[in-house]
């Protein structure tokens, strides 16, 4: 569950911004001659209900139907006791609750003049099948269509204020992982995690999942630690960091004892890369050119993930080829790497901001 | 976790398969809805989307949607293979429609619809039959949700330590987490509340600061290899009223009714109906109702609230080796919202609670 704290500043960003959001989404609705859009929540896809109300459920499921005519109604399996908590949290023109979710969407649903309801949907194949068979019990000529795009297009001409969240977002991560980074000379996994967990939290983030390699000359791989670990020499920390819906990743390869230049180094070449890619060239061109000036390293893999319709951080391009459209502004997009080297395997994760003319990498 | 908890959980989904003539199960599991992933592949799902298909003579296969999730359950879920494409929901749909012989599925209910489209009527809903592995433990499940217990009882003393005048929610909350993951602990289910009467209920941790005279309530629930057990506690900043004792003595004599119905063969009904008779018959009816409260306790095990949900409408029998928790978590309308609550074991002499912090409305200094 999203156990971190969940609170909308309205000075971060307006409600405003929201209202312009959804008017924006339901403009492309009628547009296209769709009766109504849907988004489904859960808190492992809140990214375009976010985005659309700040609405983040911490437990539970939703959908968001937005429409012409009534904006933006939440449809969720949360008790009306936590409504108060909902309605803080969230910029919403109705809130529905429901037992049931398919059965609380199908009853929200427009009345349509003609025969069979036309009904976008952001990310469609994702959708639960109980909610979408519901619909069609009730309103049994509906026509279902992907709406990602619409979503994509709405968000698009209205950044709101992200930059300002995403900012406070690395803040949180550059602390946790340098919180973990002190607690080091523990030699245990452990230790180094809650440093990192409590430090994150305390900077109120609404999330931090963490993943390590222990003793990353014996094994590269990330885990979630469960049960505890002792550090090797070398050891790989990954902190996912949430903010009010901005999600991003940082990694570093880590001693415990003393530092390493080649780690050292390839932070610094890694650096140099995320400021070109962010300055507009392509990434696996950029990678791919930038490792000629990394004697003695290759590449094991690499990507690059950023919100796409609900997912919070998905891939969108890296080692293996993915689909790199209907991204989610403001285009922070978090860049993983994965290197050889002689002296053994190094792992970096930052984000950067992309799309935009003089952004700056992290 | 021991590889001999995983294996015995395999054996009985094939088993179940078998015994319905279920050719292959599809299993669906996301970071909220995790059980019936991990019950099948071991995986702790923590992004995207997540599938195991098992035969009812074969190995488990595990398709993942992100592919860091991927490289994670090459550790994590060794014994499973890990499939991960780009249009993952398109090539399982695939090769599914391709599949020869009964399909099931758990929990259908949240099957992707670009999953239920292709397959159509094939696949049949497998939720409560798989439900009912999921609720009977054996007992290295058992040992788990008991060694996450005694994890939980820890981090009360530790919130009871941090609940102090001034403290944030979220503050509070960091100092739980924090001692959960020191203790080799990844995840809770943790949410809190604090003030007065006008507090009906928990949330997730806001910016509220603890001020002299609240009550604080937490439900914790930590986790041990997938298992959750829970605790329910609450506190007073500083002295408690004569109102608010008197207030939690209704829910320790409701928690111990309650906990006095539980053996096998009590239906979920009965143990609520023990909760709430305490309450009716001090004229407090109304609040066991769902206008005040959702359910009187519910099932624990790889998911926080799993089925039996305790209510007086639910005639689910308990059975020796189901993990509950028995919680009259309600308003109350001269104290506001108190929380109690114990983990405990069915068994045929009477629950093993689990949960050992004194049952007490606990005061901090103010």
């Amino acid at each position: 569950m999203r156990r971190g704290l969940m609170a909308w500043s309205r000075e971060e960003v307006g409600a405003e911004v929201f209202e312009r959001r959804v008017a924006a989404l339901a403009a492309g609705a009628r547009t296209r001659g769709l009766d109504c859009v849907l988004a489904y929540t859960d808190l492992t896809r809140p990214a375009a209900v976010s985005a659309l109300t700040h609405f983040v459920p911490y437990w539970s499921n939703g959908v968001l139907v937005v429409t012409p005519a009534a904006g933006a109604t939440l449809v969720a399996t949360l008790s009306r006791r936590v409504n108060d908590w909902i309605q803080s949290t969230s910029r919403l023109d109705n809130l529905v609750n429901t037992l049931d979710l398919g059965k609380g969407v199908a009853t929200a649903l427009p009345a349509s003049a003609r025969t069979g309801l036309r009904v976008g949907v952001v990310d469609l194949p994702s959708l639960p099948c109980s909610v979408s068979a519901a619909i069609r019990e009730l309103h049994p000529d509906t026509v279902f269509e992907d709406a990602t795009d619409l979503l994509g297009a709405a968000l698009a001409g209205e950044p709101g204020r992200a930059d300002v969240i995403a900012q406070r977002c690395m803040a949180i991560a550059l602390t946790a992982i340098a919180a973990g980074t002190a607690a080091a000379a523990s030699r245990e996994a452990n230790q180094v995690l809650a440093a990192a967990e409590d430090a994150a939290r305390r900077e109120g983030a609404e999330e931090i999942l963490l993943a390590m390699a222990p003793d990353a000359q014996a094994d590269p791989r990330l885990r979630r630690i469960e049960g505890g670990a002792a550090l090797g020499e070398v050891f790989m920390l990954q902190a996912t960091v949430a903010y009010k819906g901005c999600w991003l990743r940082l990694g570093r390869t880590l001693t415990t004892g003393a530092a390493r230049p080649w780690i050292a180094g390839t932070d610094t070449w890694c650096q140099k890369l995320l400021s070109k890619i962010a300055g507009g060239a392509r990434a696996g061109a950029a990678i791919d050119a930038a490792l000629a000036g990394l004697p003695g390293a290759s590449l094991a893999a690499w990507r690059l993930e950023t919100a796409r319709a609900g997912l919070p951080l998905a891939t969108v391009d890296g080692s293996e080829p993915f689909s790199a459209k209907d991204l989610l502004p403001p285009a922070l997009h978090t860049l993983t790497l994965h290197l050889r080297h002689a002296q053994g395997c190094w792992f970096g994760a930052a984000p950067v901001l992309l799309g935009r003319s003089g952004g700056a990498g992290a | 976790m021991p590889n001999a908890l995983a294996l015995e959980r395999q054996e009985k989904v094939r088993s179940l398969c078998r015994d319905r003539g279920w050719d292959a199960l599809l299993i669906y599991g996301n970071a909220w809805r995790c059980d019936y992933l991990r019950y099948v592949s071991n995986f702790p799902i923590l992004e995207g989307h997540g599938f195991a298909l098992i035969h009812a003579r074969g190995g488990v296969r595990l398709y993942l949607e992100s592919p860091m999730e991927a490289d994670r359950a090459s550790v994590e879920a060794p014994d499973c293979e890990i499939v991960c494409r780009p249009d993952m929901l398109g090539v399982l749909a695939a090769e599914l429609g391709r599949t020869v012989g009964r399909l099931a599925a758990a929990p259908l209910r949240l099957m992707p619809h670009g999953i239920a489209e292709t397959l159509g009527d094939r696949l049949a809903d497998a939720a409560d039959a798989f439900d009912h592995l999921l609720m009977r433990k054996s007992e290295l499940e058992i040992d788990a949700v008991r060694r996450a217990a005694r994890i939980a009882d820890a981090g009360y003393e530790v919130f009871r330590e941090a609940a102090r005048v001034g403290r944030a929610e979220y503050e509070l909350t960091a100092e739980v987490e924090t001692f959960f993951r020191s203790q080799g602990c990844p995840d809770n289910f943790m949410i809190i509340g604090s003030g007065g009467s006008e507090v009906r209920g928990m949330h997730p941790p806001g910016e509220r600061r603890l001020q002299a005279g609240d009550l604080v309530t937490t439900e914790l629930t930590p986790c041990i290899e997938g298992y959750y057990a829970q605790i329910c506690r609450t506190l007073v900043i500083g002295p408690p009223t004569p109102q608010q004792s008197a207030a939690f003595g209704v829910y320790l004599q409701s928690m111990e009714a309650g906990l006095a119905a539980v053996r096998p063969g009590a239906t979920a009904a009965e143990v609520a109906r023990c909760e709430n008779e305490v309450f009716r018959a001090r004229g407090l009816g109304e609040y066991t109702t769902n206008r005040y409260t959702r359910v009187r306790g519910h099932g624990l095990g790889l998911y926080v609230d799993s089925r039996p949900a305790l209510l007086e409408d639910v005639d689910t029998p308990l059975e020796e080796g189901m993990t509950i928790i028995v919680h009259p978590n309600t308003y109350h309308p001269e104290a506001g919202y108190i929380v109690l609550g114990d983990s405990a074991i069915v068994r045929a002499g009477g629950p093993e609670v689990l949960t050992a912090t004194p049952r007490t409305l606990f005061s901090v200094p103010g």
